[in-house]
This record gives structure tokens, C-alpha cells and sequence, in this order.
């Protein structure tokens, strides 16, 4: 049996009752599903209509799904994409690339909430599985994992919730492993615009498979692990490669960490570290130096440019923006003009980054960082830290809620957090009528 | 690598892109040479006869009546269809049914098949843009250039890690003929191509070889990908300018690319290199029909076994396929060998799930043995040796160093018509007819009444 087959099967004993999600896996799935709403929509009240819905592009057809901005009705996968792009600018998504394509397939199968939280959970474990045995190869090629991998992810719970038999499910992720989009890591670290599609392009791509699915338009059950397949080429290994055993390790939803500053994760240890030494006059700052784990310090060395979403990706940057700017997390600081401040730029310049062997011993990624902080005055300012709300100390429910009541405030009375299992998503989108103001 | 950038340092200037876009919008049909401006319709010609062979052969039917049924904006044509869908989707069910067939045309310098990617995303959004005929010649050609120059650099690497090649470059054709012919400025078709270049999919040969349907998508989905990035770029998106100049983290960086200083620029006679395909087969079959087709007519009965040396790539291709199902079947130099003996031909019939659950058919692959040529290793050489043992003892052999209608023996025009006529059925007249007037057509029309009509 094929990998994908066997992940099928494994899938289709969640609806037959073989898998029970439990409440606490089900409870995690509406953290992420309310984070990534929110999200979006505020990343659609704050940069307004993303281009891909534009006319030439974002367009009515049948199935259709809803646009959590403007809450019109378009064809399911551009609704998908469109969802997952609004907020992408924001770089605050966290959890399994799914939740854009669930909540647009949840819709055409008219599933419950209920339906929608066990699929979140399901494609959280195959995110896990998948993340494990090729994250690394992704990141080494210089690729997006979030894009490679979340385009077969999304296809997963699209294909549940339309309840595919196994093998058409295993088919639609087959097809999404084999169109799953390029996507290197350069439109992040050079600042280009497209990067900002590259979570929704798998979104679309993920509905699409899982549609076509439908009608005979498959792919190959070993798409993954054939001797032609998608591992072999990012693993380097032609001939083929035995995955890992698929044995799901508990729920991963229930560790997944949410992104507390709107920013590349590398980012985040630094900006905690930093946090923990302020308050900090920034024009007293002779210089910063932040010691991090090694791939914190190559996105930050890749990155280019003074674009808002190469800044992003860079420590430098976001340390600088964070102490002249002051709130990183709660006011959009990642602004053109803020980036080309003298205060911003110069700061930038006086901050290095250096890998720390110490959190990369025996192959490791542990993701900290340590800040140095040197004073004019000639003090220093020193702290440690891992990424806040990383799994060590995850962000709690009120703290997630209160997330979404502001990044949502003022939107509309949608709320996903407090709607019964039971309840038709179809039903609970129906809150998003309301338009957004302002 | 990348050299690290101090916070405020300029952008550098990215040449391939840049170059390809220049060179996509400065191109005139004045200034192309006779022998391409002679070529371009015939390829289109040859595109469209396999895309009516598809849509005669019932190609994916089930997910073209589901495209159709997603309804939308009424803007292109679906070949053979009375339908008008959306643009991109209309190139997403073309390149997909005309692909299906497997006998598009290929340019073996980037092993880009530019008709069936390039073709119906120019097409789409030529419909959409209500351009004339002239104009979509010239995108076309341009389609092809682009493809080819965004290629070569990374081809090596697509073929290291076992990517279908066309899959993932025929992405920056579409992208290219897509801007063109809707008379998007130089920035915007740059635009196009970036984002044409990070869309593309990855592809692993794994769908043709174990003859999964999305393998046509293969085709269908860079079509989709091209007009779906020239539209995001109209509306301001664009991917990083110098994504070929990435190593750390940009196209090079899984493709294991040539250095970008040491890749040609742009050729306006990169039609002229497009190799087309006498067979329904995937090409590393074709050395091995060449050589076949010499020895033939033979009677049946009398042959016992069947041995094919040919290059490495064939051979380990044909290992892998699953000569059970159609689309695999096309990779596996025993079934088209043995569909060459049944059939005296190898086209799109030998090739239906009817023809491979044949057991005479079976039965005879696997009287074919596939062994590597040592002498077409190093350097490669895509020909074959076949040898016929029959049971009256006599071998009878044959040798070809190339493929019937490549570069050695490149196919008439009379040759290509013939097997338009062959594939298209009976609708082809007019379609040819509108193909041959097409340079001098103000729009679009007579090609898709005639189109239409074939349904």
C-alpha cells in the first residue's frame, strides 16, 4: 500500500469512527481556525483587496465558497485563495496550511463545525508527518515549506470534508503533491509581492485536487515516495526513498505555536529576548548583538531590501523596527516609511547576528536566541530567550481571543470560538454579512 | 552565494528575466526570419490536431464536463466544446486534453513542450484580449523563446531530480505568450515570468510513469499557471526579479542550475529547434520505434523475442512504467514496441484502456527486452538498436543515432498536415483553413467557429 493510500485510510477512519479526535485536539483545531480568521480578516481591512481578487482573476463559479471579506459567493478555490492571501502580508499564520481550503470545502459539503475542527486536527497530523520527513529538504533547497507542503495538506482535509472514499482521496493528494508549487524561498528574502500567494496558491491548489478528485483526475498513489516521486527529488535520493512509519504522535494541533509578532518565525526568540530588556531608549543603543540558531542567521543574512516583506525575514530589521517602533505585535510597524526612517535604518546597521552553536548541538534546531544590548553609557542589557507562545509557554485561550477581538474589531459579530460543533459552517459563515467598515 | 546585504542596500538588477521580457516584447513578426515566420502556424496547426485527437478519444471527459460545469465569465473557448469558460480555466482543459494524446511537439535544448503549454494560454488570452491573428503568432513565438531561455539554465537540474522538464518551464511560455498577446508592457511581462517561476509545480515524472491522469495536467496546469500569472501581474503582484540569480533560495537553488552569466539570451529562432512527434509516445520511446519501423513489414507469429539498446534515460524510463494503464504505457519502450508489431503504427488507439488490457498486446511486451547502449552513454545518444529474433532463427536488426523528425530528418510541412488531417477527424478542414489565414485574421473568430463546430 502506498503512503498516501495508507494516510487515506488513516483519514477515513476518522469519519467512520475508527479515529476519534478528542475534544482537546477538536478545542486546539478552533484556536487555529479563529487565529487564522482573524488574521485574514484584518490583513483584508488593513492592505484592502489583495490582488488576486482582482476581476481577471477571482471568479464566481460553481462550487461556490465564501469571501470572509466582502462575504460574496466565488468559485470554492478562489475563495480558498483569496481567504488565505488576505492576511499572508500580516505573517502572523500559524498551524497547518489547511484551514483556507477546509473552511471553503467544509462549506461546498455543507459539514458541521464539528466536521471542520476534526479536519483542522487531521491535516495538523499530516502537516506534522510531512514536516518531519521533508521540512528539512524543503528549507535546505532554498524552498517555502509552507507552500510545498500545505498544498498536499490542503488537498487532505479538502478531500475529507467532501468525503472522497480512500482511494480518490489519496488520488487528490497525490495530484497536489505533484502540482505543488515551486515556491522558493527568494520572494520572502528579496521582497517580492508574490510571496504574499504563496499560502493560498496551495490553499486553491489543495481544493482543486481535491474537486477534481471527484471526476477520475488523480494522481499516483506513490507521488510521494515512488522512484519518480516528490521525496526522492527534494531528499536527493533517485530510486525512491522509504518514508518514515505514518504512526501520528498524539494530536499536533495541540502544540501548535502560534506567531505572537507579525513576522518569519526565525525572527521571534530575538524579539522575546528583547522584550525582556525594555524598556530601551533606541538612541542610546550603540550596538546589538543577537546570537541565534543557524538558520535565523541565514534568513536574516538572505534577506534584501527594505520591502516590507523582506524586512520580515530579517533580524536586523525587526529588532530595529521593534525598538524604534515600540509595539511589533499589536500596531503594523513593517510600513515603507518606517523602514526608510534614518532612526530605523541606522539603528539596523549597528545590530549583528551571529549563529550560536550552543542551539544547534547534535543536529538541533532549538530555536532561542540571546540579545546583547550595549548602551552609549557603556552598559549592556543582556537576555535569553525562546520564541513567546512557542510550545514552552503557548498563548492562552484569553489570549488568543482577545487576538482575534482585535485584529477583527469592528469587522462583524462572526465569531468562530463560540459556535456549537453541531452548527452547519454554512451557517456560521452566515455571521460574516455584515461588511467590514472602516 | 548570495553575498549578505546591509539594511538599505540597492536591489540588483536581474538579467535573465529581465533579458527574456525585453526580448518577449520587442519581438515583431517583421523581424523574425521566413523559416520561423513559416513554422508558426505549423505549429499551432500541429497542437490543435492533437488536441481534437484528445477530445475524439473522450480525454478526461468526466473532469472536462466538471470544468465546464464551474461555469464563470464566458471568455475562452474549450477546443471542441461549445463551451466558454473563464480564460484560465479554458487553457487549464486544452493543455490538458491536448496533451493527452503525447504527441505535441518538444525543443529538445530546454525540453519544453511549447505547443501544449504556450498554445493554449495564448489562445485563452488572446480570446480574452480580442487580439488578431498577427498578434498571437508573435506571442506564440515569443511563448517558445521564453520557455526555452528560462530552461536551459535549470534543465540539468530538473532531469537530476527526476522533474518533468516541460512541466515546470512550459509555466514561463505560458506566462510569456499570456502578457504578449494581451499587450502587457515590458515591466508586466517581467512581472508574469517571475510569478510564473515560482508557481510552477515541481512535477515528479512519477504521474507519467505510473500513468496518472494528472500527468496531463502536466500541460494543462502551466497553461493555467501562465494566463493566471500574466492577470496577478496586470494586477500588481510579481515575483522576486531575480529568481534566477538566487542561489541560496531562488530556482538555482533546487535546480542545480548553470551559472545565469554563462546562459544564452533569448533565441528568435527558437522555433526552429521544436522537434515534432510521429509517435503517441513519450520521446525516449521514439529511437526504438525509428529503428523498428525499418524492419517492418513482419510476420507476427514468427517472432520470438525482441531486444532494444537505446540510452540510459529510455531505458531506466521504461523500467519504471506501468505498462498497464494508457498514460504509463507511453514511457515503456516494450508495450510501444510491441503496439509498433500489432498496429504497424503507434498512435493515439494503441494507447486507450482498451488497447492496454489487450492480452496479445501484453504478451508481446513482454517478449522486449531493454538493455542501456554502452556507446549511447557517453555522450548520450538518443538512438537505438533493435533486434528481431524469429523463429526460423533469422535476427533481423536495425540501428538509429536519432528519432523519425528530429533534427536529422526534420518532418515536412506536407508531413505535419498529413497527421493533422489524421488526428483532427473530420472538422480539421476549416480549422486548418482558419490556421493557414490566420496572419492576416482581425480576431480570433474564424478559428473558434471552426473549433467549435468540431465538436
Amino acid at each position: 500500500m502506498s503512503l498516501l493510500h495508507e494516510i487515506a485510510d488513516w483519514m477515513h477512519c476518522a469519519r467512520s469512527g475508527g479515529v476519534a479526535v478528542p475534544p482537546s485536539a477538536r478545542h486546539a483545531s478552533r484556536r487555529v481556525l479563529l487565529d487564522q480568521v482573524g488574521i485574514a480578516r484584518a490583513g483584508a481591512a488593513r492592505f484592502g483587496p489583495h490582488p488576486v481578487r482582482d476581476d481577471r482573476v477571482f471568479l464566481a463559479g460553481e462550487p461556490p465558497a465564501t469571501d470572509w471579506h466582502a462575504g460574496r459567493k466565488v468559485y470554492a478555490p478562489y475563495a480558498a485563495l483569496a481567504n488565505r492571501c488576505a492576511g499572508d502580508q500580516l505573517e502572523l499564520t500559524a498551524g497547518p496550511e489547511c484551514v483556507a481550503a477546509a473552511v471553503a470545502a467544509a462549506e461546498i459539503g455543507d459539514a458541521t463545525v464539528g466536521d471542520l475542527l476534526r479536519a483542522v486536527a487531521l491535516g495538523a497530523s499530516l502537516d506534522d508527518y510531512l514536516r518531519g520527513w521533508l521540512g528539512e529538504a524543503v528549507e535546505r533547497h532554498g524552498l517555502h515549506p509552507p507552500a510545498v507542503i500545505g498544498t498536499v495538506v490542503a488537498a487532505a482535509v479538502s478531500g475529507w470534508l467532501l468525503e472522497l472514499d480512500p482511494v480518490r482521496l489519496a488520488g487528490a493528494m497525490a495530484s497536489a503533491a505533484c502540482l505543488t508549487p515551486h515556491s522558493p524561498y527568494s520572494a520572502f528574502s528579496h521582497g517580492a509581492s508574490g510571496k504574499t500567494i504563496y499560502g493560498g496558491w496551495s490553499q486553491m491548489l489543495g481544493v482543486s485536487c481535491a474537486l477534481w478528485a471527484r471526476h477520475g483526475m488523480v494522481g499516483p498513489g506513490s507521488a510521494l515516495e515512488g522512484s519518480r516521486g516528490l521525496a526522492q527529488a527534494l531528499l536527493d535520493a533517485p530510486g525512491g526513498v522509504a518514508p518514515p512509519p505514518f504512526r501520528p504522535d498524539g494530536w499536533p494541533v495541540e502544540r501548535v505555536a502560534f506567531k505572537y509578532f507579525p513576522c518569519n518565525r526565525a525572527c521571534h526568540p530575538a524579539l522575546s529576548a528583547l522584550d525582556a530588556v525594555r524598556p530601551i531608549d533606541p538612541a542610546a543603543v550603540e550596538s546589538i548583538q543577537v546570537r541565534t540558531y543557524a538558520l535565523a542567521v541565514e534568513l536574516d543574512r538572505r534577506s534584501r531590501g527594505r520591502s516590507a516583506i523582506a524586512a520580515q525575514m530579517s533580524l536586523r530589521w525587526s529588532l530595529a523596527l521593534a525598538l524604534v517602533h515600540g509595539d511589533l505585535a499589536n500596531d503594523w510597524a513593517y510600513r515603507e516609511e518606517v523602514l526608510g526612517s534614518t532612526a530605523v535604518r541606522d539603528l539596523a546597521a549597528r545590530i549583528t547576528v551571529e549563529p550560536e552553536p550552543r542551539y544547534s548541538a547534535g543536529g538541533q534546531r532549538i530555536r532561542r536566541a540571546a540579545v546583547r544590548v550595549t548602551l552609549s553609557d557603556g552598559r549592556a542589557l543582556e537576555a535569553e530567550s525562546g520564541a513567546r507562545w512557542s510550545t514552552d509557554a503557548p498563548a492562552t485561550d484569553q489570549e488568543l481571543r482577545e487576538r482575534f477581538a482585535r485584529l477583527t474589531r469592528g469587522l462583524s459579530t462572526f465569531d468562530p470560538w463560540s459556535s456549537p460543533e453541531t452548527q452547519p459552517v454554512r451557517t456560521l459563515l452566515g455571521q460574516l454579512g455584515e461588511r467590514p467598515r472602516g | 552565494m548570495d553575498q549578505p546585504i546591509q539594511p538599505g542596500s540597492p536591489r540588483r538588477v536581474t538579467p535573465l528575466i529581465s533579458a527574456v521580457a525585453a526580448h518577449v516584447s520587442a519581438l515583431s513578426w517583421e523581424r523574425l526570419s521566413g523559416a520561423v515566420r513559416h513554422r508558426a502556424p505549423l505549429v499551432v496547426l500541429d497542437l490543435l490536431g492533437c488536441a481534437m485527437a484528445g477530445r475524439r478519444l473522450g480525454a478526461h471527459d468526466a473532469w472536462v464536463q466538471s470544468m465546464v460545469a464551474v461555469g464563470g465569465a464566458e471568455q475562452s473557448t474549450v477546443w471542441g466544446t461549445d463551451a466558454r469558460l473563464p480564460a484560465a480555466h479554458a487553457a487549464l482543459v486544452n493543455g490538458a486534453v491536448a496533451h493527452h494524446v503525447e504527441m505535441d511537439d518538444g525543443n529538445p535544448r530546454a525540453s519544453v513542450h511549447g505547443a501544449v503549454t504556450v498554445i493554449p494560454a495564448t489562445l485563452a488570452a488572446a480570446e480574452l484580449a480580442g487580439a488578431d491573428g498577427r498578434a498571437v503568432l508573435e506571442a506564440i513565438v515569443a511563448g517558445y523563446d521564453a520557455a526555452v531561455a528560462c530552461g536551459r539554465p535549470v534543465v540539468r537540474g530538473m532531469t537530476a531530480h527526476r522533474l518533468h522538464e516541460p512541466s515546470m518551464v512550459g509555466c514561463l511560455g505560458a506566462a510569456a505568450g499570456a502578457a504578449r498577446v494581451a499587450g502587457a508592457a515590458t515591466p508586466i511581462i517581467g512581472a508574469s515570468l517571475s510569478l510564473a517561476a515560482i508557481s510552477m509545480p515541481l512535477g515528479p515524472f512519477e504521474a507519467f510513469t505510473r500513468g496518472a491522469p494528472v500527468k496531463d495536467l502536466y500541460a494543462g496546469w502551466p497553461a493555467f499557471v501562465g494566463v493566471t500569472s500574466a492577470a496577478l501581474a496586470r494586477a500588481g503582484l510579481a515575483g522576486p526579479v531575480d529568481v534566477f540569480e538566487s542561489p541560496a533560495d531562488g530556482v538555482g537553488s533546487f535546480l542545480l542550475h548553470a551559472p545565469v552569466d554563462e546562459v544564452e539570451r533569448p533565441d528568435p529562432a527558437e522555433l526552429l529547434h521544436v522537434q515534432f512527434k510521429a509517435y503517441a509516445t513519450c520521446r525516449s520511446v521514439q529511437p526504438a520505434l525509428t529503428a523498428l519501423e525499418q524492419l517492418l513489414p513482419i510476420d507476427l507469429e514468427t517472432v520470438e523475442s525482441i531486444v532494444v539498446d537505446t540510452y540510459p534515460f529510455a531505458v531506466e524510463l521504461s523500467r519504471d512504467s506501468d505498462c498497464t494503464t494508457p498514460i504509463g504505457a507511453k514511457t515503456s519502450v516494450p508495450y510501444a514496441v510491441a503496439s509498433c508489431l500489432l498496429d504497424g503504427e503507434v498512435g493515439p488507439a494503441s494507447f486507450t484502456a482498451a488497447a492496454v488490457a489487450q492480452a496479445q498486446r501484453q504478451a508481446m511486451a513482454r517478449r522486449v527486452t531493454v538493455r542501456v547502449a554502452a556507446d549511447m552513454v557517453d555522450p548520450i545518444v538518443r538512438g537505438a538498436r533493435v533486434e528481431i529474433r524469429l523463429s526460423t532463427g533469422e535476427r533481423r536488426r536495425a540501428r538509429v543515432r536519432s528519432t523519425r523528425w528530429t533534427d536529422a530528418a526534420p518532418a515536412t510541412e506536407e508531413e505535419l498536415r498529413e497527421k493533422f488531417r489524421r488526428l483532427s477527424g473530420p472538422a480539421g478542414a476549416a480549422i486548418e483553413r482558419a490556421v493557414d489565414d490566420l496572419i492576416d485574421a482581425p480576431n480570433l473568430s474564424a478559428l473558434l467557429a471552426a473549433l467549435r463546430a468540431s465538436n
